[in-house]
């Protein structure tokens, strides 16, 4: 079942969630069982809340019971606890306390509804005494009064967990599809960013989406990448990133200086790739690197290799693990030296103390002039 | 640095010495650079972003010299006058430091060296010369400006004798209890030197640390080296840093220069 869901569209807004729950609810429950769904309920509870949707569940004996419906787009765990205080006072929850009614007339219960819920949002919505039921097909209904009860399961994990929309550009997904934005030159389809990126079609989605609805991609529906504001893109994601925040990076002493870093860099034997000024004066015209940004795999063994004294301050070259492998790619050499490609310089730049910032936009500058010397046409080879 | 257009106060002082050089042209093989200039001629490629400033030529003269020529008439001919101390020699735009290390200077004199057949002010004696003159080799020199095509072949201190020169400058005159500001220049001096590979520095002060000549004043600049530049909250690295307030981060100086330091110590044990 959970494979067919994949290929469809999640839904998201009430309408589209409202209209899964029917589905559900004439699909799955047992016959002899009837239920109808008011969408538009008129102001049957008292107070503000008004819910979203009425739910009329008839037994075979007859018994019926009538749930306010609230729809929620996505729901985790320590929401069920808000929507408890929220909405806990509507109807009564097990245990019944003796001599109580209900609060609210007419209402016997609230049932949740949610594009998916975890299995521990879900047993947490069960102890809080709510219904629920989402869109891959997890139902459950239950009522002290009258009492009535249905439990159908769906899907065991979320279908459309790519779905959930990207509000930065902070993780490493982000970080390979930014890249591959920068450094390919539209226009290409969203499946060719995907591998170009090295990432799932779903995962390279998201980010895209963000990045459209900011008007930094231009994307018309489902349509080919047709263009990238590079300078925006940069500018953007340095919102989100920084070198030494985003990276896991460390401190040491060079004492001969940067530039003397460089020459020892041969000596590794893994990857590296220098970013920063270094890399940055190679292109455009700026002040000698004060330090040395390096990107390696492994800080401690590159250190030791290279006879790094750690200097947590004062220190002229850091040494940074990647978030995202992307730095050592599309990298280039001069002189027998591997440079991270410039838009990660660029960032890198944009996000570092001192003259970082300055150095960026010189950086920038040359890149606007001779684009064509670091950003390529899209292709499968990338 | 290679490619960079050279600050004209450094065009200045390598054309007054080139003015100098050619003036006492017959005393050639006993005269050995020293001072900026010799510095930058082998850190050249030592880039650290701080610009490169002298506006003095600092000039050894190992004695024994000649008569001929005479240097007084020599550097008037070329246009110099005297200075206001022994050994300073003026023209329009720059100026010629004539020196003599004090333990290889004939007897006699206070600060002016006695050099027999020249006059009594001619050079200064300086202690922390001596090894300029028991290390150092020939190099070829040009004008820094386009227009001047001159060259002269001629000996450059070695970096373990301009060391010793340093840190005998910054080390008397700390005992002079003036550590000013001018002195952190020479502070950076002693950095861009301790950049250079360190074996050809612990060859360089082997060799200053083994010969009768320069014995007393190598040894006595390893010691103002240790206390100097033995930490980084030593004098002479705080100096250093100093020197670079505004255009460098001062703590990576005065970590570096006396890493390097206490590199340089160990391997002289």
């Amino acid at each position: 079942m959970t494979g067919t869901l994949t290929d469809l569209p999640a839904p998201s807004t009430e309408r589209e969630l409202l209209a899964s729950l029917e589905a559900i609810l004439a699909d799955k429950v047992p016959e002899g069982w009837s239920v109808s769904v008011d969408r538009e309920p008129s102001g049957r509870t008292q107070g503000q809340w008004r819910p979203d949707a009425l739910l009329v569940v008839e037994a075979p004996n007859k018994a019926k019971a009538r749930l306010a419906v609230e729809v929620r787009a996505s729901l985790y765990p320590r929401d069920a606890y808000a929507l408890s205080t929220e909405l806990g006072s509507l109807w009564l929850r097990p245990p019944v306390p003796k001599g109580r009614i209900p609060t609210v007339d007419d209402v016997d219960g609230v049932l949740v509804v949610s594009r998916f819920l975890t299995e521990r949002t879900r047993s947490m919505l069960e102890k809080l005494g709510f219904s629920y039921a989402d869109a891959t097909g997890n139902l459950r209904i239950a009522t002290r009064v009258p009492p009535l009860f249905i439990e159908i399961s769906g899907a065991d994990a979320n279908p459309w967990a790519e779905d959930r929309p990207l509000r930065s550009l902070r993780g490493p997904a982000s970080a390979r599809v930014v890249r591959a934005l920068l450094d390919f030159q539209p226009p290409y389809p969203l499946r060719l960013l995907a591998e170009m990126a090295e990432l799932p079609l779903g995962s390279a989605s998201r980010v895209v989406s963000l990045l459209v609805s900011e008007a930094f991609v231009e994307r018309t529906g489902r349509g080919p990448i047709e263009g990238v504001d590079w300078k925006g893109l940069l500018r953007r994601w340095s919102q989100d990133y920084s070198l030494l925040e985003a990276n896991r990076s460390k401190f040491f002493l060079e004492p001969r200086g940067p530039k003397a870093l460089l020459a020892r860099l041969m000596e590794l034997d893994g990857p590296y790739a220098v970013t920063g000024s270094l890399a940055a004066s190679r292109r455009a015209e700026v002040a000698p690197a004060a330090l040395a940004a390096v990107y390696v795999r492994n800080i401690d063994k590159v250190a030791s290799r290279l006879g790094l004294r750690s200097a947590p301050s004062g220190g002229n070259v850091v040494l940074v693990e990647p978030l995202a492998d992307v730095a050592f790619e599309r990298t280039w050499d001069q002189e027998a030296i591997t440079y991270a490609a410039l838009p990660q310089v660029a960032v890198d730049l944009m996000t570092s103390p001192g003259r970082g910032p300055a150095e960026a936009e010189a950086l920038i500058e040359w890149m606007e002039e001779n684009e064509d010397a670091w950003r390529r046409p899209g292709s499968r080879s990338g | 640095m290679p490619g960079d257009v050279p600050d004209p106060v450094l065009v200045e002082a390598r054309r007054a010495l080139l003015d100098a050089l050619e003036a006492l042209s017959g005393h050639l093989d006993h005269i050995v650079l020293v001072g900026a200039q010799a510095v930058y001629l082998h850190t050249d490629d030592v880039t650290l972003g701080v610009a490169l400033f002298t506006k003095d030529a600092d000039v050894a003269l190992i004695p024994p010299l000649g008569r001929e020529p005479n240097i007084e008439t020599a550097m008037r001919d070329a246009g110099f006058r005297p200075g206001s101390q022994p050994g300073i020699w003026l023209d329009e735009d720059g100026q010629v430091d004539l020196l003599v290390p004090e333990g290889l200077a004939p007897a006699g004199g206070r600060r002016a060296a006695r050099l027999e057949g020249h006059g009594k002010g001619v050079a200064r004696k300086v202690r922390g010369l001596e090894g300029a003159a028991v290390d150092n080799e020939f190099q070829l020199l040009g004008a820094l400006e386009p227009s001047d095509s001159r060259t002269v072949r001629m000996r450059v201190a070695s970096p373990a004798a301009l060391l010793v020169a340093k840190l005998h400058k910054l080390g008397e005159r700390q005992e002079e209890p003036r550590a000013d500001r001018l002195s952190d220049k020479d502070a950076f001096d002693v950095y861009r030197l301790l950049q250079l590979p360190r074996n050809v520095l612990t060859r360089g002060m082997r060799r200053l640390l083994a010969d009768e000549r320069s014995a007393e004043v190598a040894r006595a600049s390893v010691a103002f080296l240790g206390r100097l530049f033995g930490t980084d909250g030593a004098l002479g690295s705080v100096m250093a840093g100093r020197y670079v307030e505004g255009v460098a981060d001062p703590e990576t100086v005065r970590l570096a220069v006396a890493t390097l330091a206490q590199d340089l110590l160990l391997s002289l044990e």
